[in-house]
């Protein structure tokens, strides 16, 4: 601010045009009265003639002159890059997102997935088969209480004879399950028994309360 | 007329008239290669992000409003594409730091003619040619947005509230640093400024 009390602010916004039109006429009359700030305005003009009568570089010809053409090429390439291959691009771009997606994120529901696929399994198995053993043991002890029965009734030798042999036979048997047991649990009859297998609207049902489970997990973990 | 004139061939634009278009890129062309290049440096970038900048306008013609001019709408994309480009090399040089390509040499480019045309003698080409390059180290002395404001006013020749409107901040802000970098420039040009005719 100088004694006259305008701001300096003021003169470079006078020189570059950008006062409101009263403003600009009363700073032009103090212009013809005050010497001092007069010059200082003259400076100021000065200073920005030089910067705007500077020339600016001469753009080569040659960019000039296709410039124009080569817009109308990106255009056209563009045009014909935006139908099917873009739906590909969108593809891939898709993919490669599901794909990032994908790997870090859910690799341990994944990890969970598998092991809870297999603990199913598993269950499954030694239900089915604990079933069958069951039902097995339930028709021996049938044959059995036959067996006794016509024993108690019969009370003769050949009765007792047979009671014996079929007792025999239940510890037969009851090996025979036994080593079917053990084949339980060997991974390639599981398998072969999974494959076998048809499931019934309950057991289908759980197993889709197991993959909603997995998705809980899954969705919690990333 | 002539704002008549440009909204006609807009709105033939909106209805996907390219030729148009080509119209619009003849008027603007030279405009916008000189802003590019003022950011840049270098005629094959400028050209391409200028170009870029156009077909984004042609692009997105339909967001354009008729109530600001086309060009301040224009020189927006055209200046955001120019300080993508900019954040992208200041990137690959902080890569290559001890690389040092070009890009040193080339912000010291001016932007001005090193002789300009139409003066007398050799002194007074020499003068010139030194004007230029002082110049050319004051502005690239000033801080980034008051570089940025100073060109736009005084060698692109846009006014206060359209640089607002380009570079989207107050009138207030456009002001402030054009003051202060019109001040930087008249202490460094000082001596040519006593010299002059
Ligand atoms: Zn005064």
């Amino acid at each position: 601010m100088n004694a006259c009390n305008i701001k300096k602010e003021e003169f470079v916004f006078y020189c570059y045009e950008e006062l409101s039109p009263e403003r600009r006429e009363e700073i032009k009359n103090h212009l013809v009265a005050c010497r001092q700030c007069r010059e200082e305005v003259q400076r100021l003009e000065k200073t920005i003639l030089l910067v705007k009568q500077q020339k600016l570089k001469k753009i080569p010809s040659d960019i000039l002159n296709n410039y124009t053409r080569q817009i109308k090429g990106r255009l056209a390439a563009d045009e014909e890059k935006s139908f099917i291959p873009a739906l590909k691009e969108k593809l891939f771009a898709w993919l490669e997102n599901l794909r990032l997606g994908f790997y870090p994120q859910l690799m341990p529901a994944i990890a969970v997935l598998c092991v809870v696929v297999f603990v199913f399994a598993f269950m499954q198995y030694s239900r089915t088969n604990n079933f069958n053993l069951l039902n097995r043991e339930l028709a021996l002890l049938d044959s059995l209480g036959e067996e006794a029965e016509d024993i108690y009734s019969g009370g003769d030798e050949a009765g007792l004879a047979e009671e014996i042999e079929s007792s025999d036979r239940l510890m037969l048997a009851q090996l025979d399950t036994e080593v079917e047991a053990e084949e339980v649990f060997d991974d390639a009859y599981i398998l072969q028994e999974l494959e076998e297998e048809d499931l019934n609207e309950e057991e289908v049902s759980d197993y889709l309360e197991i993959i909603d489970d997995i998705q809980e997990i899954g969705s919690a973990v990333s | 007329m002539m704002i008549d004139n440009e909204s006609e061939i807009i709105e033939r634009i909106k209805n996907g008239d390219q030729n148009a278009f080509c119209e619009l890129v003849e008027k603007y062309k030279e405009k916008a290669l000189n802003i590019a290049f003022s950011f840049c440096r270098n005629y094959e970038d400028a050209k391409d992000i200028s170009q870029e900048a156009f077909i984004k306008a042609f692009k997105t013609i339909r967001n354009f409003r008729s109530e600001s001019r086309f060009y301040t709408w224009f020189y927006r994309i055209l200046i955001n594409l120019c300080k993508d480009y900019l954040r992208r090399r200041m990137k690959n040089k902080a890569i290559s730091a001890n690389i040092r390509i070009n890009n040193e040499a080339q912000e010291e480019e001016s932007i001005f003619e090193v002789i300009a045309s139409g003066l007398p003698g050799p002194k007074e080409q020499l003068l010139n040619k030194e004007l230029g390059e002082e110049l050319t180290k004051a502005l690239n002395s000033l801080p980034e947005q008051q570089k940025r404001v100073f060109t736009l006013k005084n060698i692109h020749g846009l006014k206060i509230n359209e640089i607002a409107e380009i570079i989207k901040c107050a009138e207030g802000t456009i002001k402030a640093h054009l003051f202060k970098a019109t001040l930087n420039l008249q202490e460094r040009l000082a001596a040519y400024a006593c010299q002059e005719v």
